[in-house]
């Protein structure tokens, strides 16, 4: 069995305390996604479940280490030949990074940290996705980062970056409902609005929980997806359809059975949201 | 003119790594505001290395403590010019920055943990290539043993310490029923391999770890023998050689290439 | 025959011995079968910072400020020891 390198429906982020139980149960999720750091050794135990489970599920790599759009490109080419390694033992059905930045000279800092949202980061990172998508042979998607401040030197709103950057490179885009919310809350930015710039529908879907903090809303992936976050979802799938979602989980991680009915509460909102499209809509 | 991309980013990741002053000026909002959030970036920095290291150094973790512990991997992650986008390497040097570690100095035994932990997590993320077996040893005809070279698995690592940190590590592995000493000074040598999923790490008699550092260093096997003898006089390689490849210690053994032959 | 020769004969015996007579090993049951689950370092969720994280991120720039004493599991191993094993 082979699963098609084309995915939909609704998934899970795969975690290592969850290992056990997908190779015993294989749980109904129509996909998973993994982060692609984790499977950067040369082998062990983490690469043979994933070969495992490939066999029974479409895969989704997410990036987490490359900070595509860092102006030093001193890490990158590397990182991206590891990448490129898990693409083709894997054949993913999806490969996403962040549209954040991570390294400076000498140094990489391991973290999703916001973009500039500038002309000239709109060029280094179009200039990034191309090599990336040359090197992998095939679309990268990029995801909306949540971010705790935004730079006086912006001039373009997140979403209105990657809608041109997806027009300048045909990179697709993963678009993180939670993350939208995160930074309306801290930005003040429409969500609403951040959605109507994308003038075609993300390839992929995110959602996790976050934690209200005295300073900031904080994107901890620790939590149930909020009401607000819900609302957003139904909204985005009235606009764009239904696309493929996943639940992501990694902070005080529970049973796989509540990330399993997390997924199916999306698929269940999705559904809900079509049907009083059609309602309206005719 | 305003700062580029790259001097924004170097001032916001300086602003992180220095915790001098803040560059609050270059973020929207109040400037108070703003560096109470890029205090938040900078908790994710250690939170990040935090993660990092406890990962691949659970029994240190249990030794310092939390509080210790995650202050040490502060001092680490900014003394360390880390360089890679993977945190599963992060540790690497972590063994080297502890042997010069002051707070830890009161407690010499913790780079030698460190050193082991660190063996254990390779050995985890280490390649799955296949063990010699003992049908592949038995193939190689006998008169061509003693001068064969053994290269040992990938996931192999021998550590020595003049510290218990065999026991040590032992007593913080659950269900496997030793106490810590009460005193952690005492020898130790150690194996450690993946026979299949799961990175272990036994006691190794003098001998057999005299052997395994000879055939390490690219000794050939009668001499790596004949050393184990020496180290430990009751040695017996009639018992040691096929626990070694059982256990998946061995990846080859060539035998030598006869006088003369061209290769 | 040498030292050598008589030490390489024993493992060959041993091993020949132990080819015979396939072992326990083969009978370890599943649960060797699993590995370790590690969770990897490597994820895109941000700490939650507010109390330890982040306030203590503010301040400990001097490393003379260093105020933590390592008091887990190693406090029942004894006090201060020196490198040399001599205590």
């Amino acid at each position: 069995m082979n699963p098609t390198t084309r995915l939909s429906g609704y998934g899970i982020g795969l975690r290592g305390c969850h290992y056990r139980d997908f190779l015993d149960l294989r749980p109904a999720v129509d996909w998973i996604e993994v982060h692609s750091e984790n499977f950067f050794g040369d082998g062990g135990w983490d690469l043979h479940v994933l070969d495992r489970l490939r066999a029974d599920y479409p895969v989704s790599l997410h990036g987490v280490g490359l900070g595509i759009g860092s102006a030093s490109a001193e890490h990158f080419d590397a990182h991206l030949t590891c990448i490129a390694r898990l693409v083709a033992r894997f054949e993913p059905a999806l490969v996403s990074e962040h549209l954040s930045w991570a390294a400076i000279p000498g140094r990489h800092l391991n973290d999703l940290l916001p973009m500039p949202l500038t002309f000239e980061a709109l060029d280094l990172v179009s200039e990034r996705v191309d090599r990336a998508q040359s090197r992998l042979g095939r679309q990268l998607l990029l995801e909306n980062v949540s971010s705790h401040l935004r730079f006086a030197a912006d001039c373009l709103e997140e979403t209105e970056f990657l809608e041109r950057l997806r027009q300048r490179t045909g990179c697709g885009l993963l678009l993180d409902v939670n993350n939208l919310y995160v930074n309306q809350c801290n930005h003040g930015e429409d969500a609403i609005a951040a959605m109507a710039a994308l003038q075609s529908a993300p390839a992929e879907i995110h959602l996790a929980g976050h934690l209200v903090t005295e300073d900031s809303v904080v994107d901890h992936h620790g939590d149930h997806v909020a009401e607000p976050v819900w609302a957003l979802y139904m909204a985005a799938v009235r606009r764009f359809g239904e696309v493929p979602t996943l639940i992501e989980w990694d902070t005080d991680i529970p049973a796989l059975e509540v990330l399993v009915a997390e997924a199916d509460k999306a698929r269940a909102a999705a559904a809900h949201a079509v049907a009083m499209g059609e309602l309206c809509h005719g | 003119m305003a700062d580029g991309l790259a001097a924004i980013q170097r001032r916001m990741a300086d602003g992180l790594l220095d915790g001098g002053a803040d560059p609050v000026e270059l973020f929207r909002g109040p400037p108070a505001a703003c560096a109470r959030r890029l205090a938040l970036y900078r908790g994710n920095l250690t939170a990040n290395w935090q993660r990092a290291l406890a990962g691949a150094y659970p029994v240190l973790e249990a030794l310092v403590g939390e509080e210790f512990f995650r202050a040490m991997a502060r001092e680490y992650g900014r003394s360390h010019d880390y360089r890679d986008g993977d945190l599963n390497r992060f540790g690497a040097a972590l063994a080297d920055f502890l042997a010069g570690f002051e707070p830890l100095a009161g407690h010499p035994y913790m780079p030698d943990v460190a050193r082991l932990e660190w063996a254990l997590h390779v050995a985890h993320y280490g390649a799955d290539e296949a063990a010699m077996s003992l049908a592949e040893l038995a193939a190689i005809a006998p008169q061509s043993l003693v001068e064969a070279r053994v290269h040992l698995h990938p996931n192999v690592a021998l550590i020595a310490s003049q510290w218990a940190i065999g026991r040590i590590w032992q007593a913080h592995q659950p269900g496997a029923g030793v106490t810590l000493p009460s005193d952690p000074r005492g020898t130790s040598r150690l194996i450690v391999y993946r026979p299949r999923w799961r990175a272990e790490c036994r006691d190794a008699g003098a001998g057999e770890f005299a052997a395994l550092l000879a055939l390490a260093s690219g000794e050939c096997l009668g001499d790596a023998l004949e050393q184990a003898s020496a180290a430990q006089p009751d040695f017996d390689p009639g018992d040691a050689v096929p626990r070694w490849l059982e256990e998946g210690l061995w990846l080859a053994a060539t035998p030598p290439t006869r006088y003369g032959e061209q290769r | 025959m040498n030292k050598r020769q008589f030490l390489v004969a024993a493992a060959i015996a041993g091993i020949a011995a132990a080819a015979a007579n396939p072992t326990m090993a083969a009978d370890e049951g599943k649960e060797k079968c699993f590995g370790i689950a590690k969770a990897g370092a490597n994820d895109c969720a941000s700490a939650t910072g507010g109390h330890a994280c982040a306030g203590q991120a503010k301040k400990d720039n001097d490393p003379h400020d260093w105020k933590f004493v390592a008091k887990g599991t190693c406090t029942e191993m004894g006090g201060s020891l020196k490198a040399g094993g001599k205590g």
